[in-house]
C-alpha cells in the first residue's frame, strides 16, 4: 500500500447474471486513483470480483447483515488492524440499512462513509415511496401493501392484474391472476418477509437515473439512461444515454426533497400510453453499470471519495452525452481454490477466529 | 410545430437518435436526407422536388413514396403534417 493513497473498502463484488455494484465502482476508482489500494469485502467466497484480475487488493469475508451491527463492526475493527482502510463504500441494499444505522460508530472510528440517516432512508423505500411521491409531484404506480397471502389476494383483486408484487428488498415477479399472486406473495414472504408490495403494472420503457446528492438538496451529478435490453428477471444488458429535461426535473425534485446524501439509483418507467415517467424505486446505492458513466468521464465513484475526503469535489460530475450505449460484456474468471481456501481460513487476512463460522457455512454452499 | 423529428440526433450512417427517449431508427435510403430537410423545415413541395432531382423517378411514383414515408413518421409519432 502506498502512503497517502486513498485506502477504500468496497463490498458487493459478485459479477453475475445479476450483477452487484462493487466490481464496477472499483474500476471507476482504479481510473482516477490508480494507486487506491482496494479492500473487498465480500459476503460469499463465490463472488466472482474477488478473483477479477482488476478487482480489489484484498478481500475479507463479512458476517451477513443480518447477523447485526455489533457483528459487522467486530468484522470492521478486526480488518482494519491489518488494513486500516478510512473510506468505505457499502453497495448492497441488505447491508445499507445497517450501516447506515451505524454511521455514528463508523465516524468514531474514523471511518468515512455517505449514507442517509434511517429516516431519509425509510422515506424512499418501497412501502412509502407513493407518499414521497405525491410531495413531489411524481406518479408512482397504484400500490397496496400486503403483509399474509389472504390480504394479498384481496388487494389483488382491487388492483386488477397484471400486477408486480415485490419483496421489501428484493426480487418482483409479475402476476396475472389470483393463483400467481397467492404463490408469488406466500414466497416472497417467507423469504423476505412483510409487507409485500403490490403495484399495477405500468407498460413502458425502462429508465434509469443514477447521481450523488450532496445532503444539502442538490446533486453533484447525475446520469439517465434507457434500458435497452433486459434480463429475463428484468435486469439491463444494455443501456443508453438519454438527456430529458422533464426526467432530470423529476430526480431533483426527490433528491431535493430527501435533502439525500450520497450514491442513488432512481428507476422509472414511462408509460406507454401516457408518456408520464412512473417512479418505481429508489434505490440508496450506485447501480451495477456505474463504471458506464466513468468511462463517458463522469466518475461517480471518485466523486464519491472526493466527497468523502474534502467535503465536496473539485467541480461537478460531468454530463453524459445522450446517444452513447453499453451492452454487459460477461467473462469467465479465474479462481484459484488455494486463494479460496485462504478466504476460508481467514489467510491471509489473519483472523481465522473471526471467519470460522461463516466459512463452515459457506463450504457448505460451495459443495 | 415541435416534434421528436425536430430533435432527432442524426448520423451520416442512418442512425437517428431520440436524446429524450432513448429510441433509435435506422433510415435508409432517401430517408436520411428527407429527414435532414424535414428539421430544416422543408415543405411537401421541396421534399418532392428532392426526390425528383436525385432519383430517378416518375412524379406520381415519387408522390406516393413520400406520402408513405411521411404516414410511417407520423404513425411512429416523430412528426405530425401541417394542418
Amino acid at each position: 500500500m502506498k502512503a497517502h493513497a486513498p485506502c477504500i473498502a468496497v463490498s458487493g463484488l459478485h459479477r453475475g447474471e445479476n450483477p452487484q455494484p462493487g466490481a464496477g465502482i472499483i474500476r471507476s476508482l482504479r481510473r482516477r486513483f490508480p494507486d487506491a489500494f482496494v479492500v473487498g469485502l465480500s459476503y460469499d467466497v463465490m463472488e466472482s470480483g474477488i478473483y477479477a484480475e482488476d478487482g480489489p487488493d484484498e478481500v475479507h469475508l463479512m458476517p451477513y447483515p443480518a447477523a447485526g451491527g455489533a457483528a459487522l463492526l467486530d468484522r470492521i475493527d478486526a480488518i482494519r488492524k491489518r488494513t486500516p482502510f478510512d473510506l468505505f463504500i457499502p453497495t448492497l441494499d441488505a447491508e445499507i440499512e445497517v450501516f447506515a444505522s451505524l454511521r455514528r460508530e463508523l465516524a468514531q472510528r474514523g471511518i468515512a462513509v455517505c449514507l442517509p440517516s434511517i429516516d431519509v432512508l425509510k422515506r424512499r423505500a418501497k412501502q412509502y415511496l407513493p407518499a414521497l411521491a405525491a410531495l413531489c409531484g411524481v406518479r408512482v404506480p397504484e400500490t397496496c401493501l400486503a403483509s399474509d397471502v389472504a390480504t394479498a389476494c384481496q388487494a389483488g383483486s382491487e388492483l386488477g392484474y397484471p400486477l408486480v408484487v415485490k419483496g421489501p428488498y428484493y426480487d418482483a415477479k409479475i402476476v396475472h391472476h389470483a393463483a400467481q399472486l397467492s404463490t408469488a406473495a406466500g414466497h416472497l414472504l417467507s423469504e423476505w418477509g412483510h409487507p409485500v408490495i403490490l403495484q399495477r403494472l405500468i407498460s413502458g420503457s425502462e429508465f434509469n437515473v443514477l447521481g450523488l446528492g450532496d445532503g444539502d438538496g442538490g446533486w453533484l451529478g447525475h446520469c439517465c439512461i434507457r434500458k435497452t435490453q433486459l434480463s429475463d428477471k428484468g435486469k439491463g444488458l444494455s443501456g443508453i444515454t438519454v438527456a430529458d429535461a422533464r426526467l432530470s426535473s423529476l430526480c431533483a425534485r426527490l433528491v431535493r426533497e430527501l435533502k439525500w446524501p450520497g450514491p442513488f439509483e432512481i428507476e422509472l418507467i414511462r408509460e406507454e400510453t401516457t408518456g408520464d415517467y412512473v417512479l418505481i424505486e429508489i434505490n440508496p446505492r450506485f447501480p451495477a453499470w456505474i463504471d458506464f458513466p466513468s468511462m463517458l468521464g463522469a466518475n461517480f465513484a471518485a466523486a464519491l471519495i472526493d466527497l468523502l475526503q474534502h467535503g465536496c469535489p473539485p467541480g461537478p460530475v460531468p454530463d453524459c452525452p445522450p446517444g452513447s450505449f453499453y451492452i454487459r460484456h460477461q467473462i469467465e474468471v479465474v479462481g484459484d481454490l488455494n486463494r479460496y481456501a485462504e478466504l476460508l481460513k481467514g489467510e491471509p487476512n489473519a483472523l481465522p477466529s473471526l471467519l470460522d463460522e461463516p466459512a463452515s457455512s459457506k463450504t457448505k454452499s460451495f459443495a | 410545430m415541435t416534434t421528436i423529428l425536430e430533435n432527432l440526433l442524426l448520423n451520416d450512417r442512418g442512425i437517428a437518435f431520440d436524446p429524450a427517449s432513448g429510441e433509435t431508427y435506422r433510415l435508409v435510403g432517401p430517408a436520411v436526407q428527407l429527414v435532414r430537410l424535414l428539421q430544416k423545415g422543408a415543405d411537401d413541395a421541396a421534399l418532392l422536388q428532392y426526390l425528383l432531382e436525385e432519383y430517378d423517378v416518375d412524379e406520381s411514383t415519387a408522390r406516393r413514396d413520400l406520402d408513405v414515408f411521411l404516414g410511417t413518421l407520423e404513425q411512429m409519432k416523430l412528426w405530425e403534417a401541417a394542418p
